[in-house]
């Protein structure tokens, strides 16, 4: 009988169990951008006029500017910090991958400074860049608002961008200024729908690197072509004991598509047409696919199951010679604790080759920051977003030498990019990049761009390894069809 | 004594409504999301009920049938080659001394390493650059040296196997142990005293009395050959090409890459059915054995 009696209050729990895990799921987003109090607005009227006054100062003198304008108005802080503390005591969760990344650890330096400009605490979530999505896909279901700040690689924003705030009325309300200082790919890469949901933070450029010593004993001068990256490959493994190019072709996370749609788009083809249907396999795309296979001839043997990271550190052990990255790698290249002696120092980039005969292309990837629309503390967040993105730390960040963790040379505005200063402290990478920055493109910005991408890393994959280009990317794009007709892309067509 | 009886399923009921929760209704909220579009990237929440449709389009998903052949060729690798070498090595070691006791303590290191470890440590080791294994191959079998491990279909399959292998064998090889030491010697007595061999010992003998045992391990390691990932994730990305793009980690991706919920659920249950197949042979031969 007590049995009976237990096993009825065991099946009643488990019931009502079931049943409260079954209600309808409410998804609390909270899209409402707290009001200030008026005399913060008032104050905050003034920082702006100051802000104007500081446009036509000159970049390198924005920080001095900034502590003078603080000097003279009590109430005015640096950055574009609401004054006054308002959210004194607040502590922002700051989701991030990646934590050795040297512009990471430099925002991870700064903290104590913001905390004493406004009183909000930052914790960084580190976040392994292998499992960097899955936690954010998990997080953004759950909805629990964990996170509060959030950077992500700008192809996977419009994935989860019904989980992130828009930003325009935060710019108007705090007179953000500098949102026309950064290269066009940068600000595209977080604005889905006409929304601005990141504002972007890390970006980069792809630039050539090769080893100066190198090119020096063979008399080789820096590629400005693909034609010439395979034959300077090819006379320094004639003539050396090291690979020409260090490449990365395998699969995983579709970094094998970095090279090849530059070459696809530097040979005049494209991913998509107007339509989003598939164009990769055009003749541009076939003639592309090809001539990135061509570049094996001159990789190291363990480049057809390489990532990036492992191409690059081929590099840093010096067994290549060359490689066609992301400016991001300088830093690592200039840090003797992860290259070999040779390498540090030895470094030299150049801008993007391009295909012959055809004008270069830029490509460039950003990571832009946001505000998850779960937060509780967005107004807090809104204030770290401020303070990382301001150019005046975007060029802190890159002219602080003094310490190898935070070296980088990574940085977003228009304005510290072209500065002088940044360059010749930087080695002037950043001049490098300029140009191919102005006509840099994106990976497109779409919700099945993973999907996509998983079938056309495979494709390339295969091509690099022996697969007829023609056909195989025939194949992918037929799946790449699929997956954008299930999507409903071609309804109307 | 009845007070007795009723705290101790007071005792486990929490731990048994925990547990059920725990997988029940996980289990529960796939099999209905299987049934429902669910693409995150358009919505937060379960959208319509489309009947078969997820299970449907598996069948007619060439990159899903061509994970499903990865599976099985992976499974009869794997399976395969930990069961033969874990048999000899049972051969080998069955014998009681202190050199044997000691290499069986051993044993079970590989087993107890992570398999992300271990794919993270055999991607260094089967590097055609500085990996110590591709240095020991091209060193014994001069003729092996032009293989690119990871970058070759078949062999980046026979790889991840291998260290699939790596690790079961040593706690196959102790089943074997185990199973070797219920065989009554007098039958093998008897037998070479009827003018029998060593192999035929082994092969007439032995093998048919070991087979309940080698059909156990067989389904178990078919169980655990179903759910490899981790290797794949450390080695290989699913490359080269799509070569080890196993069953496990095409859910994997369709669900946490591309977001597609709905259809990893079906995708999911589609390899629930293979394992809950393998899994009742799995409890019949057990349950056989002890009934016997």
């Amino acid at each position: 009988m007590k049995i009976k009696k237990f096993a009825s209050i065991f099946a009643l729990l488990t019931g009502l169990l079931v049943l409260a895990a079954c209600q309808p799921q409410t998804v609390e987003v909270i899209k409402e951008v707290p009001v200030e109090v008026e005399k913060i607005v008032e104050v905050e009227k003034e920082v702006v006029k100051e802000v104007e006054v500081i446009k036509e100062v000159e970049v390198e003198k924005i920080v001095e500017v900034e502590v003078e304008a603080m000097a003279e108005e009590p109430d005015a802080v640096p950055y574009n910090l609401t004054p006054g503390k308002p959210y004194d005591g607040t502590t922002v969760n700051f989701l991030i991958c990646c934590p050795t990344a040297g512009q990471f650890a430099a925002w991870q330096k700064s903290v104590d400074e913001f905390t004493e400009l406004t009183g909000i605490s930052v914790e960084f979530a580190n976040e392994p860049w292998g499992s960097f999505q899955e936690r954010i896909v998990t997080e953004s279901i759950a909805g629990t608002g964990a996170f509060d700040a959030v950077v992500w690689p700008d192809s996977w924003g419009p994935s989860f961008s019904n989980t992130l705030q828009p930003l325009e009325p935060l710019i108007e309300r705090d007179g953000i200024d500098y949102m026309d200082d950064y290269p066009p790919a940068f600000l595209e890469a977080g604005t889905f729908n006409d929304h601005i949901y990141g504002i972007p933070v890390r970006t980069h450029a792809f630039v050539t690197f090769y080893r100066q010593d190198v090119f020096d004993d063979l008399g080789l001068e820096a590629p400005t072509t693909w034609t010439e990256v395979l034959e300077a490959g090819r006379t320094i493994q004639a003539e050396t004991d090291m690979a020409g190019l260090s490449n990365y072709y395998g699969v995983g996370s579709a970094q094998n598509l970095f090279v090849y749609a530059l070459m696809l788009w530097g040979n005049g083809g494209d991913i998509f047409d107007d339509n989003y249907r598939p164009t990769f396999n055009s003749q541009a795309g076939v003639d592309a696919a090809n001539l990135y296979a061509s570049l094996a001839e001159i990789g190291p043997e363990a480049q057809f199951n390489n990532n990036e990271a492992d191409a690059r550190g081929s590099v840093q052990q010096g067994e290549s010679a060359m490689i066609v990255g992301w400016w991001h790698f300088a830093g690592g290249f200039s840090n003797p604790e992860v290259s070999v002696e040779g390498v540090v120092g030895n470094m030299q980039h150049a801008a993007l080759p391009a295909v012959e005969g055809k004008d270069p292309t830029g490509f460039a990837l950003s990571i832009p920051v946001g505000i998850s629309s779960f937060s509780r503390n967005q107004d807090a967040a809104w204030e770290w977003i401020k303070f990382i993105s301001h150019p005046a730390r975007d060029k802190a960040v890159v002219m602080d030498k003094s310490d190898p963790a935070t070296n980088t040379v990574v940085a977003s505005h228009t304005s510290v990019i072209t500065d002088p200063e940044v360059n010749e402290v930087n080695g002037g990478i950043h001049a490098a990049a300029a140009p191919g920055l102005e006509n840099s493109r994106l990976m497109p910005l779409i919700p099945e761009w993973a999907e996509v991408s998983s079938i056309m890393e495979t494709a390339i994959n295969e091509i690099v390894l022996g697969a007829d280009a023609q056909s195989t990317l025939d194949e992918a794009a037929a799946d790449v069809e699929a997956v954008m007709e299930r999507s409903g892309y071609y309804k109307d067509q | 004594m009845d007070r007795g009886k009723y705290a101790k399923y007071v005792m486990l009921g929490p731990a048994v409504v925990v547990t059920l929760a725990a997988s029940l209704y996980p289990m529960y909220f796939a099999l209905v999301t299987s049934f429902r579009d669910w693409r995150l990237s358009r919505s937060l929440v379960p959208q319509d009920f489309v009947g078969f449709d997820n299970y449907v389009r598996a069948f007619q998903d060439e990159r899903f049938l061509n994970s499903f052949i990865v599976t099985i060729k992976y499974i009869v690798i794997s399976v395969s080659m930990s069961i033969v070498l874990g048999l000899l090595m049972a051969l080998l070691l069955q014998r009681k001394n202190w050199l044997n006791t000691i290499t069986k303590t051993l044993m079970i290191l590989p087993f107890a390493v992570s398999p992300a470890l271990r794919g993270f440590s055999w991607k260094f080791m089967l590097n055609p650059q500085y990996g110590a294994f591709d240095k020991i191959v091209d060193t014994v079998f001069p003729f092996m040296a032009d293989i690119n491990w990871l970058a070759d279909p078949l062999w980046a399959l026979i790889m991840l196997a291998i260290t699939e292998v790596w690790g079961w064998s040593p706690l196959v090889a102790l089943m074997f142990i185990g199973g070797l030491g219920t065989i009554n010697p007098e039958i093998t007595e008897a037998a070479s005293l009827d003018g029998a061999n060593e192999w035929q010992v082994f092969w007439r003998i032995t093998l048919p009395l070991l087979s309940p045992i080698i059909l156990l391990v067989t389904l178990l390691r078919i169980i655990f050959s179903l759910k490899i990932f981790d290797q794949i994730v450390t080695m290989t990305g699913g490359g080269p090409g799509d070569a080890t793009q196993a069953l496990n980690y095409f859910v994997y991706l369709n669900g946490f890459k591309f977001f597609d919920f709905g259809y990893a659920s079906a995708l999911g249950y589609l390899l629930l059915i293979l394992m809950l197949i393998a899994a009742f042979f799995y409890v019949r031969s057990l349950l056989g054995g002890n009934e016997s």
